[in-house]
């Protein structure tokens, strides 16, 4: 208990920190007394839209992603019971992406703004159901083989209908839907995004107790007062909506999930409610600094934040693997 | 007072109507204290309680204090009854204490509710603090049964908890699953292959048999026709000729290598 209090705080400051750092931080540097001038005073217009319109939703847009995508992981985690579960190693992202691209390549996004969040959101339940019947019948092992599959499935269906459209940005864009990024975020994804990530983390922060009592099995959690049915079902519907939720404005960031639970797990944080509830606000503190990080290297054009999230992520997929 | 009616229970694979009966109980009616079920392999024995437990579907009907089980809530079913399986699996390596106290989590209150700390009875404080990765299989099941007992329900049901304990704790959790029941005034429903101990423990026996509840009752019969009875049904059960020894005024049976088939 101890050892998770120490944290909480420990994490909430850091995303306090990052927050505050990535706000100040882009094409134009930002000072903190420039930051409240600006917001409570109209001398700076320009600085004020900047700050207003792209760099606050960026940053709080970073930090629901994180939180989304870590709390996804573990919930994940804990559900199917495997320690490799995340929606960037089961594909989830990437049939997310699979939706949002055929939505906008079909000319939907046109009809309304929430169609390409609609597309993102079907497509990461539609492979969320499948891991789930998979899960079922199948073995821990063949799940991920098989999540590997659906993911690479998804990638070769979304460049194919790249290929198809009349599109000279069309590589550019895939690589925004493959490694996600922070670059064009704008208020309205905000918007758009927010609130379905806000009821997603909700719906998998909501169960964590009783995901404790699935530690002892399916039977002695039922008695222990668990509505089975009704938690698999808030566990699927809330990694769909964090993981389209995410997709929809940013593209498919792997690894979180994954990272940040095996990061906690090697802290001894193994009770799946601490786990979830730190998973989340870890999440946001690990992608609120690692876009902080993208956008302080002196690259051109900056890195998509997606392939920093897999550097880090793979190796530690790999550790947890072979252990 | 605590009391569980049974009558015309039938307890089902699953809600097909089709389905095979896993056992079936006409009447029987229990007072708080210890109800041991014995019975060969198959005889329905873990059936039984996964079926009061709600695990499995039944139909009939089963109330606990007045109250018909498959009525209430899940909520007071988990609070009201405990459920100890015979295989327990565990995802993730979670320490004793952390275990125990999973048996808390149908009561909201935050603070334990158990007047009794189990892990003391049961010989588990040197192993509160110990990740569940490193204890033995004796010290995992006692660490179960601990869980189980710390909801505190009116209604326990162990499937197996003795199985894998050496005999000085198969006494030991036995003298205190005895004396609980007695000083709570709750009802504990063990299954147990070990009749020697049945014999000591038991406040009421349960003979199953061919998924059918054969004979119940005190296992020390006042009356000598009685005796005669459920002997008979002992026998025929086990397909073995059990032999009879008395010790401390109790006639204990013990099953030398006969079998009459």
């Amino acid at each position: 208990m101890r050892v998770s209090l120490k944290l909480n705080i420990i994490l909430w400051i850091a995303l306090c920190a990052g927050l505050i750092a990535q706000i100040g931080k882009g094409y134009v540097d930002i000072s903190l007394t420039q930051f409240f001038n600006s917001l409570v005073t109209n001398n700076f217009p320009e600085i004020r839209h900047v700050l207003l319109e792209l760099r606050i939703p960026r940053a709080l847009l970073a930090a629901l992603v994180g939180a989304a995508l870590g709390v996804s992981g573990a919930a994940l985690q804990t559900g199917l019971q495997n320690p490799l579960a995340d929606a960037g190693v089961l594909g989830i992202g990437s049939w997310a992406s699979l939706g949002g691209v055929l939505v906008l390549y079909m000319g939907w996004s046109n009809f309304s703004i929430f169609a390409i969040p609609i597309g993102a959101l079907t497509g990461g339940l539609f492979s969320t159901l499948i891991l789930w019947w998979i899960h079922q019948h199948h073995t821990t092992a063949s799940l991920l083989i098989a999540g590997l599959a659906l993911g690479a499935f998804a990638v070769a269906g979304m460049s194919v209908i790249m290929s198809l459209s009349i599109n000279p940005f069309a590589l550019s864009e895939l690589t925004h839907w493959i490694l996600g990024s922070f670059k064009q975020v704008q208020l309205q994804d905000l918007y758009i995004s927010g609130p379905l990530l806000i009821l997603g983390i909700f719906l998998l922060l909501r169960d964590r107790r009783f995901q404790d009592a699935l530690i002892l099995g399916e039977d002695t959690a039922a008695t222990l007062g668990c509505d089975l049915r009704v938690m698999r079902a808030r566990m699927i519907w809330g990694s769909a909506l964090c993981v389209g939720g995410s997709v929809a404005s940013v593209g498919a960031i792997g690894f979180v999930g994954l990272l940040i639970p095996h990061l906690l797990r090697s802290l001894k944080i193994v009770y799946p409610s601490q786990l979830i509830q730190l998973s989340a606000i870890g999440g946001a503190v690990f992608l609120v600094w690692a876009d902080y990080l993208v956008r302080w290297l002196p690259t051109n054009p900056e890195l998509h934040i997606g392939a920093i999230t897999a550097l880090l992520g793979i190796p530690v997929f790999l550790r947890a693997m072979l252990k | 007072m605590t009391t569980l009616i049974i009558e015309n229970l039938a307890i089902k694979s699953s809600t097909k109507k089709q389905a095979p009966i896993l056992i079936s109980i006409n009447t029987a009616q229990l007072q708080p204290g210890l109800c041991v079920v014995v019975g060969p392999n198959g005889a329905g024995k873990t059936s039984l309680l996964r079926g009061l437990a709600e695990l499995l579907p039944s139909s009939g009907n089963i109330q606990l204090n007045n109250h018909v089980i498959n009525k209430q809530s899940r909520l007071w079913r988990a609070q009201n009854i405990a459920y100890l399986a015979q295989h327990n699996t565990l995802a993730w390596p979670i320490t004793s204490q952390q275990a125990i106290d999973l048996g808390n989590l149908p009561h909201t209150s935050l603070f334990t509710v158990s007047p009794v700390t189990w892990a003391e009875l049961l010989d588990l404080v040197h192993l509160l603090p110990k990740s569940m990765d490193y204890l033995s299989g004796g010290e995992l099941a006692r660490v179960h049964l601990a869980r189980a007992m710390t909801t505190n329900a009116k209604l326990t049901l162990l499937d197996e908890p003795l199985a894998h304990l050496d005999i000085r704790h198969q006494h030991l959790a036995l003298q205190a699953l005895k004396s609980w029941c007695h000083q709570q005034r709750k009802i504990v429903i063990l299954t147990l292959h070990q009749l020697d101990l049945a014999y000591q423990y038991a406040d009421v026996l349960w003979l199953l048999d061919q998924r059918h509840l054969v004979w119940q009752g005190n296992p020390m019969p006042s009356k000598n026709d009685e005796i005669e009875v459920m002997r008979g049904h002992l026998n025929t059960a086990f397909s073995i000729e059990w032999s009879w020894i008395l010790s401390k005024n109790r006639f204990i049976p013990l099953a030398y290598a006969q079998c009459t088939t």
